[in-house]
């Protein structure tokens, strides 16, 4: 038998953004894996002592790109708990649309990049194809395709007109027909299925002991979804936790694909939801005290913490993003692979290196 | 099997999914954050904007009366454009076209005098 | 002060680890938060989307006892707050030792200033 340490990254055809895994291999068998992190370490949690707390709304965008919306509305939420507003319905109802929308942009790219680990190219571009419809709402309602950049403290900034609710309903239809297309190419396809299914298997209990968050937990059988806590507009909605049994890679790609008519779902009744009135809340106070708030991220369960001191800088925010916590699961996954897997597995869980960082 | 090979057919016989640019080019949105426009004319030079920029990309000076704001360090983030107090500026759904030297990277206006009341 | 927080200390947090792990609460995360002469190390835990914290209060070159054994997750943790803190955690596997982010010829404790290293004032510096 071969012992030999093999690097993967920082610069890897599937990942994505720079990180290693030192894999020490027996054979074609991984043994034992070490991550190592820290190219892309912005330092973005010590912003805080340079930038106020306004401005950190557009630092907190910026951590990732793909859950910039749901960073930003999370931060927003913790120093609107803090200051003690509240803000109007109708801003809370058009943050869950943006947000929903930023998950299924998301999900889509993971699937895409999903398609394009297995080397499956022409599926890759054909759901990038549906992104892009997806894309072009996020312009035409906010300005932008990625960093949207409507969440203010006590609200948004942009508003919704009938028009913009009218072309997300329409766009929505097309994606769902163009989604339910290509389901039985993900489903039930012979070599996508002989690549996924049963590689990379997380146990229910394994998956809840290593503290895994998001689609990677609720693909191992477990219903834990922090929309579920209701914050925001949450709570006026109704919706279950997509649940897979399976753990393996096919049975995290099939949550993804479900929470993305989910995601439909949400949008459509929010919109039909949507009351008139103010969008912002407006206070001139400044923040103090500790807040710990929680959201749900397309990858999973971000935690913020805040501490300020009534000042115009906060003293300290840190940021526990929801790839940070499925790490722990990652490394205990890639022990007893084979080489070959690695890729597709570690992609399964959707690692976001930008988020790990901050 | 055959459901990839009925999409493939689909889009080798249906319309482009890709527009031929720049021959054929998409009109922007119409709320497109793609460039920052200044009116000198009514700017007070109060720097709030200067203030409220997150990136630090607005420069005021109240002497020589000139207003600059660095393109490359400007995010489009719009926080400047809600702190004016007197609505100078303003979103472009235009993105600008390509420029040959950085300096043109730079806007650069001077603020006209205003005649005192 | 945070919601639902106990104060402990830190000899006594294996055994307080070990009990919310035993009532199935799960590890979410850890903040360490700088103060004069330490850090408040806080641990948060959550079970059916209701969170608990822990607060550790540690003085200056004080070890804690890492939590890695009953919380297998803990370690990314731990190795993070130990970069950016230098705070030294007792039976942490793996070790990074202050290499999980940084680089090796970093000495400094990026986010350890305490309150007085604040820089202010200046707009977007
Ligand atoms: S748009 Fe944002 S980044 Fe750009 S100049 Fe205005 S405030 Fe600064
Ligand atoms: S652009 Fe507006 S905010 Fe900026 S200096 Fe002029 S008047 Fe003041």
């Amino acid at each position: 038998m071969t012992v030999s340490v093999i690097p993967v990254g920082p610069q890897h055809p599937v990942f994505l953004e720079p990180f290693q895994l030192k894999l020490v291999v027996e054979d074609e068998v991984v043994s034992e894996a070490l991550p190592r992190f820290g190219y892309v370490h912005r330092g973005l949690e010590a912003l805080v002592v340079s930038k106020d707390f306004r401005q950190m709304t557009r630092v907190a965008e910026r951590i990732c790109g793909i859950c910039s919306a749901i960073h930003g509305m999370t931060y927003c939420r913790a120093i609107e708990k803090l200051l003690g507003i509240t803000p109007p319905p109708r801003a809370q109802m058009l943050r869950l649309v943006w947000s929903e929308l930023h998950r299924m942009h998301s999900h889509l790219l993971w699937l895409g990049l999903f398609a394009e680990a297995m080397g499956f190219e022409s599926l890759f571009m054909q759901i990038f194809r549906i992104r892009e419809t997806v894309m072009d709402i996020l312009e035409q309602t906010t300005g932008n395709r990625v960093i949207i950049s409507v969440n203010v403290i006590g609200g948004v900034r942009r508003d919704l007109d009938a028009e913009g609710a009218d072309g997300i309903r329409r766009a929505l239809k097309k994606v769902a027909g163009d989604l339910e297309r290509i389901r039985p190419v993900l489903v039930d396809d012979y070599s996508v299925r002989k690549r996924t299914e049963e590689k990379g298997i997380l146990a229910k209990e394994r998956a809840y002991e290593l503290g895994a968050v998001g689609p990677v937990l609720r693909a191992s059988g477990i219903s834990q979804d922090i929309r579920r806590t209701g914050y925001g507009a949450y709570g006026e909605l109704d919706f279950e936790p997509v649940v897979e049994s399976g753990g393996d890679c096919q049975a995290r790609c099939k949550v993804r694909y479900r929470e993305l008519f989910q995601s439909m779902d949400l949008i459509r009744s929010g919109l039909d939801r949507l009351s008139d009135g103010e969008i912002q809340t407006k206070s001139k106070e400044k923040p103090e005290g500790e807040i710990l708030v929680r959201s749900e991220q397309p990858r999973g369960e971000v935690v913020y913490y805040i501490r300020a001191d009534g000042s115009k800088h906060l003293q300290r925010l840190r940021i526990r993003t929801p790839t940070f916590a499925n790490m722990a699961a990652l490394m205990d996954l890639l022990p007893g692979l084979d080489l070959a897997d690695v890729p597709l597995v570690t992609l399964s869980l959707d690692p976001c290196i930008a988020c790990t960082e901050r | 099997m055959t459901s990839m090979l009925k999409i493939l057919l689909k889009n080798g016989t249906g319309r482009y999914a890709t527009r031929l640019y720049p021959a054929e080019a998409r009109e922007p949105f119409a709320k497109n954050r793609a460039d920052l426009s200044f009116d000198p004319g009514c700017c007070r030079l109060c720097k709030t904007c200067s203030r409220k920029c997150p990136t630090g990309a607005i420069e005021v000076d109240k002497e020589n009366r000139t207003w600059k704001r660095d393109v490359f360090s400007c995010v489009f983030c719009g926080d400047c454009i809600e702190a004016c107090p007197k609505s100078c500026l303003s979103f472009v759904a235009r993105p600008p076209l390509p420029q040959k030297h950085h300096q043109q990277a730079v806007v650069y206006a001077t603020v006209p005098e205003r005649s005192k009341k | 002060m945070l919601e639902s927080t106990s104060l402990v200390d830190a000899d006594r947090l294996h055994s307080h680890a070990g009990n919310l792990k035993e009532n199935g609460w799960r590890l979410v995360g850890m903040t360490g938060v700088a103060r004069e002469g330490g850090v408040d190390l806080f641990y948060h835990f959550d079970r059916e989307l209701k969170m608990t914290n822990l607060k550790v209060e540690t003085e200056e070159d004080e070890t804690i006892p890492s939590i890695g054994d009953q919380f297998p997750g803990a370690w990314i943790h731990e190795n993070e707050i130990q970069d950016q803190f230098g705070i030294r955690f007792d039976g942490l596997d793996p070790d990074y030792r202050r290499l999980f982010f940084l680089e090796e010829n970093v000495e400094a404790t990026p986010i350890c200033r305490g309150v007085s290293a604040r820089v202010s004032k200046e707009p977007g510096k």
